[in-house]
């Protein structure tokens, strides 16, 4: 019984390729909609993710802490603008995470 | 997740404003009312086809500037995208090319109209739907083909309606019909934008 739950163990591989920062469903969609562009602002985040101001703030800072995404400020005829863009690593990593979840879900039969 | 959908309904934000449809509405009105003014007025067509037109992109270009981007915010696209804005100007440069052509060949006498169903409305039919249907194809705009089959079909219309009606008056029938619906579509899409998306990233429900 016991050799048996082993091997339920080590036929379930642990979750840990799936990367953490991605893998939070808001986060997710974060990446997923600056991933399909070059930029967007906060607002256009905003609008497209459906969050909410505070709640896209805290991931994006997430985000930028893990280096994946870099806050770059422009101006708008003389007006300051504020941009957000994948980093190349930031890039990669959903490149990587996608190649990883299929690899996941074409291996489940 | 679809990530080439995800790009398309991104893009497609842009089109919910209803300000190109505007533009277009008014475009079409103007093909009609230019004349009519000018058989009324005695004002060259010229003159408010110009200023319809001037005021027509005016509204597009403020209205993006002031109405839109406040309430949606601002992107940047792929390099795949603008290379398909690229394909759509060329295309639109290619059929002006290609009107002004043929208006040359006409105001130089070297092809003549042969009344009453010339060949040329034809073209200018088949122009205005390929055109339109290429931009809608690159654009990823659907409502680009139906607005294609309303510039054909106004060119039709007046033509076949010039033999019944005196005075311009087929040419504002033929483009007013389908001008006036268009300018509704997008006055509808613009109301239900500005209710939708309040400026500055306000929401409504909070």
């Amino acid at each position: 019984m016991s050799k048996k739950k082993g091997n339920i163990l080590t036929d379930i591989q642990p979750f840990e390729f799936a990367d953490k920062v991605i893998h939070e469903p808001a986060r997710l969609t974060i990446m997923a909609h600056l991933f399909v562009i070059e930029s967007a602002d906060f607002l256009f985040l905003m609008r497209q993710t459906n969050m909410t101001f505070g709640n896209l703030s805290s991931h994006l800072k997430k985000l930028e802490g893990a280096g994946y995404v870099e806050i770059i400020k422009e101006f708008v005829g003389k007006k300051p603008h504020t941009m957000i863009r994948l980093t190349k690593t930031g890039r990669s990593a959903f490149e990587h995470y996608k190649k990883n979840m299929k690899k996941l879900f074409d291996g489940l039969s | 997740m679809d990530l080439a959908n995800l790009e398309k309904k991104s893009w497609q934000t842009f089109f919910n404003d209803g300000f190109l449809d505007i533009l277009l509405g008014v475009l079409l009105l103007n093909f009609g009312l230019a004349p009519v003014i000018e058989y009324e007025f005695a004002i060259h067509y010229l003159y408010p086809y110009i200023f319809m037109l001037f005021l027509a992109e005016a509204i597009f270009f403020v209205g993006k500037k002031y109405v839109t981007a406040p309430r949606i915010g601002r992107v940047k696209f792929s390099k795949r995208r603008k290379q398909k804005k690229h394909k759509v100007t060329f295309v639109l440069a290619l059929s002006v090319a290609l009107g002004f052509a043929i208006y040359v060949l006409f105001a130089l006498g070297i092809v003549e109209d042969s009344a009453p169903f010339s060949w040329w409305v034809a073209l200018f039919c088949i122009n205005a739907i390929v055109v339109f249907s290429v931009m809608a194809y690159f654009l990823d705009f659907p409502r680009l083909y139906l607005y294609g089959m309303f510039f054909g079909f106004s060119i039709l219309i007046a033509e076949l309606l010039d033999e019944f009606i005196i005075g311009p008056y087929n040419a504002l029938i033929g483009f007013g019909v389908f001008g006036v619906i268009t300018l509704v579509i997008g006055l509808t899409c613009l109301l239900r934008f500005l209710q939708k998306c309040p400026p500055n990233g306000e929401v409504l429900h909070e």
